[in-house]
């Protein structure tokens, strides 16, 4: 339903974040969410909806890469961040 | 700051005096000074002709503009019947309102991009309507098809090799990116490709298909050469060169690089004993270095229609691909 | 286990056929655009549900948009999915070209920006989606409140996904389980399906967007069905929290009230819309009881479609008269559309 992948949020000010999406800079209203600095955050219709943690991020892709046994993988597979957007 | 005027299209001195100051100036040639109706220029090979109207918002864009960009479409367009481009004709269709200055730096642009393009402009037309501003350009193309030499879409022939010669999308994310004030590094490919294509000639590869990857992207060129060669193409994903900065654009806006439109880029069919040195060539030729082989041509097997284009994707799933539906929008919804 | 194996599990599944609805519109996008239809077993069928919020709005809506960007001094602001629906006579787009004012834009906040430049007019936002996209609207309305800004209205046509889906379940509809929508459930957490998964004993799986992430979900369900489990499992846990965002609950709260809302296609459903509360009504543009759903074209089988009963292919019209370049209804308008994407994958 709704386009909304991770960036970056590189700046807040005036109730609006700057938010990379690996170069691509949007501004997105803030005030749905807790975002700081340095926050990976989802940007729907120009409001960021959601944040995610970069460690969080980091720890995924390494999950992405591992073969896990465990069935299913429930709470243990989530996306890259930033270069697998879907296309 | 000087505004283009009702009376720059009347025929008269005003006309007279902006051709004067701008484009006589810019475009400079034995052929066109002349200030004749017509332009009448040598030949006796076969000729190519095309035509092509321009109307770009913003008319200037990273990595281009306007002008560049209606040199290359038509230079791009005789290319790709193996032609080599001569002379060029250019109309103006000016709103009043407009920037002479602005025009005056898209006139530079077009009379460096021919120069470039080892092209001459012979002959222009300018025209003022009511309106906000706005500068609209046509121009149409003359080229020579050396003896021998015969490039249409329906030579495709099963077991072919498709080269696409760089990274997808990016004059269409340019554009866009401008329009919705989304800030990157993301520049527009326009380039024209008589030095690639020339390339690829003198090689003597015998090359089936060539074709500009233009509006609609390069999944409706490739559905249209299908269809036309009434062959099965498949293509791979993970083949696709795509710059990732353009692909976070896309995944931003829910749009599909493979339906966005390129303004430098060609697609080439070539046999496929042919095809890694037809790759080498393109890549060692300006505006060719992501140049890659993607895809493959066949006889339409099992339940496949004839003239599909299939998309082999990452995990190994098919995805029958169409022209462009609708306008391109991003998806928000 | 990896990606690969999964792949291999699910093409070579011989168990019972198994019916698996996606209820999400990016869903739907992304399951065509990855091909993951290929990557299954005959066995197991995926169904585009009422996901698309474009898709699900009716006539009398789009009717009402029309009637509102003809009128003076109104401009009728919207995202670009909505231009070319099929209203009871004509699209937004169709209006547009004799006389309309309409404008597109990406994103509602860019409503803030047109109003503050041109006081006198009146800005009408189509404020369509689900979940997701309601709470955008509280913050546009908040902005609008601190800025002083008077001449912005909403047209609402907000959904919510557990009416929805209970109608499904209690109308017939074969599902034995959901690909609950990813970006809801960023918003209102994956427990917001713990209800509907125990009530019809159907499992959920909260899931991403990329192939991989797909492939986890579809997968994951497999196993619950064979298993005989009905629970919510989450795959998407980088966005997705067990509970809502409260900032969140509290915006929905303050601006909007629950209300019966018909969806194109299936009847009233009681309590899966969105009005604006009493407090608000002067930023509302007109939006109760546009429940009338008066096709063009009759023989359109949308409505079944989006419950799961019929597939595109099943409808008349589908490919003949409907084409994504002239829609009949509207899951051939949006790319999110179960006919738009079948219609690409057919062609």
């Amino acid at each position: 339903m709704c386009v909304a992948i991770p960036g970056l949020v590189k700046k807040l000010k005036d109730g609006k974040a700057t938010v990379d999406f690996n170069g691509n800079e949007v501004e997105a209203y803030v005030g749905l969410v807790d975002v700081k600095e340095g926050d990976y955050a989802l940007v729907h219709a120009g409001c960021v909806i959601q944040t995610l943690k970069k460690s969080e991020a980091e720890e995924i892709s390494e999950l992405m890469s591992s073969t896990d046994e465990r069935l299913p993988l429930e709470g243990k597979l989530s996306p890259k961040v930033t270069d697998e957007v879907f296309i | 700051m000087m505004k283009i005027q009702m009376m720059h299209g009347s025929g008269g001195r005003a006309t007279n005096e902006l051709i004067k100051d701008i484009f006589e100036t810019e475009f400079d040639n034995d052929v066109l000074s002349q200030m004749e109706d017509a332009a009448v220029i040598p030949g006796d090979a076969t000729i190519a002709m095309t035509t092509d109207s321009f109307v770009v918002t913003p008319l200037e864009f990273p990595g281009g503009d306007i002008g560049r960009l209606c040199i290359c479409g038509t230079v791009n367009d005789l290319c790709m019947r193996g032609a080599v481009p001569k002379y060029i004709t250019c109309g103006f269709i000016l709103e009043e309102g407009a920037d002479v200055e602005t025009l005056r730096r898209l006139v530079k642009s077009m009379a460096a991009t021919a120069m470039e393009a080892g092209v001459t402009i012979v002959a222009g037309d300018t025209k003022v309507i009511e309106g906000n501003g706005g500068i609209y350009i046509n121009t149409a193309g003359v080229g020579f098809v050396p003896k021998g030499v015969d490039i249409k879409a329906k030579n495709a022939a099963a077991g072919d090799t498709i080269i696409v010669s760089g990274n997808v999308g990016d004059h269409h994310a340019t554009v866009l990116s401008q329009r919705m004030e989304i800030k990157n590094s993301i520049e527009s490919d326009n380039a024209p490709l008589q030095e690639m294509v020339g390339n690829l000639m003198e090689s003597g590869i015998p090359v089936h298909v060539l074709r500009d990857v233009t509006r609609g992207g390069l999944a409706t060129v490739l559905k249209e050469l299908a269809v036309a060669s009434q062959l099965t193409f498949e293509i791979e994903e993970e083949k696709l060169p795509v710059d990732p900065q353009v692909k976070s654009f896309c995944g931003l806006l829910g749009l599909d690089p493979l339906y966005m439109g390129n303004e430098g880029k060609l697609v080439a069919i070539v046999p496929d004993d042919q095809a890694e040195r037809a790759v080498e060539i393109i890549r060692n030729s300006k505006y060719g270095k992501d140049a890659a082989i993607i895809g493959k041509v066949s006889l339409p097997g099992g339940e496949d229609p004839k003239g599909s284009l299939i998309l082999r994707t990452e995990l190994g799933g098919r995805r029958y691909l169409d022209i462009l539906q609708g306008e391109g929008l991003p998806r928000i919804c | 286990m990896d990606i690969k194996q999964m792949v291999a599990y699910l093409a070579s599944y011989a168990g019972s056929p198994i019916h698996l609805m996606e209820v999400c519109g990016s869903h739907t996008h992304a399951i065509q655009a990855h091909g993951i239809r290929d990557l299954l077993s005959p066995n197991i069928e995926l169904l585009s549900g009422p996901g698309c919020p474009v898709c699900v709005t009716p006539t009398a809506y789009i009717d009402k948009l029309i009637d509102l960007s003809l009128q003076p001094n109104t401009t009728v602001v919207t995202f670009g999915d909505l231009l070319r629906v099929p209203g009871s006579k004509e699209s937004l787009n169709e209006a547009k070209g004799r006389g309309g004012s309409v404008e597109m834009v990406y994103s509602p906040m860019n409503v803030l920006q047109l109003a503050k430049d041109n006081p006198n007019r009146i800005y009408v936002f189509a404020a369509v989606g689900f979940e997701t996209t309601a709470p955008v609207y509280t913050v546009l309305l908040d902005n609008a409140i601190a800025d002083g800004i008077t001449n912005i209205r909403l047209l609402t046509a907000l959904k919510t996904m557990p009416g929805a889906i209970s109608y499904l379940c209690d109308n017939g509809a074969r599902i034995d389980g959901f690909i609950a929508p990813g970006h809801v459930s960023a918003v209102t957490g994956a427990d917001y399906f713990n209800g509907l998964a125990e009530k019809y004993h159907i499992p959920f799986a909260v899931s991403g967007f990329t192939a991989k992430e797909l492939v986890v979900a579809i997968y994951g369900l497999v196993k619950m069905i064979e298993n005989g489990e009905a629970r919510v499992a989450n795959y998407y846990t980088s966005v997705v929290e067990t509970s809502a965002n409260v900032i969140i609950s509290r915006q929905l709260e303050k601006y909007f009230r629950p209300c019966d809302v018909a969806w194109r296609g299936m009847e009233i459903i009681p309590g899966s819309g969105l009005l604006l509360r009493d407090g608000y009504a002067h930023f509302d543009a007109g939006s109760a009881d546009l429940n009338v759903d008066n096709k063009k074209n009759k023989a359109c089988r949308c409505g079944e479609i989006l419950m799961g009963k019929a597939k595109p292919t099943d409808c008349p019209l589908f490919g003949k008269s409907c084409t994504p370049m002239k829609p009949q209804g509207a899951c051939m308008v949006s790319e999110e559309g179960s006919c738009f994407n079948v219609y690409l994958t057919k062609n």
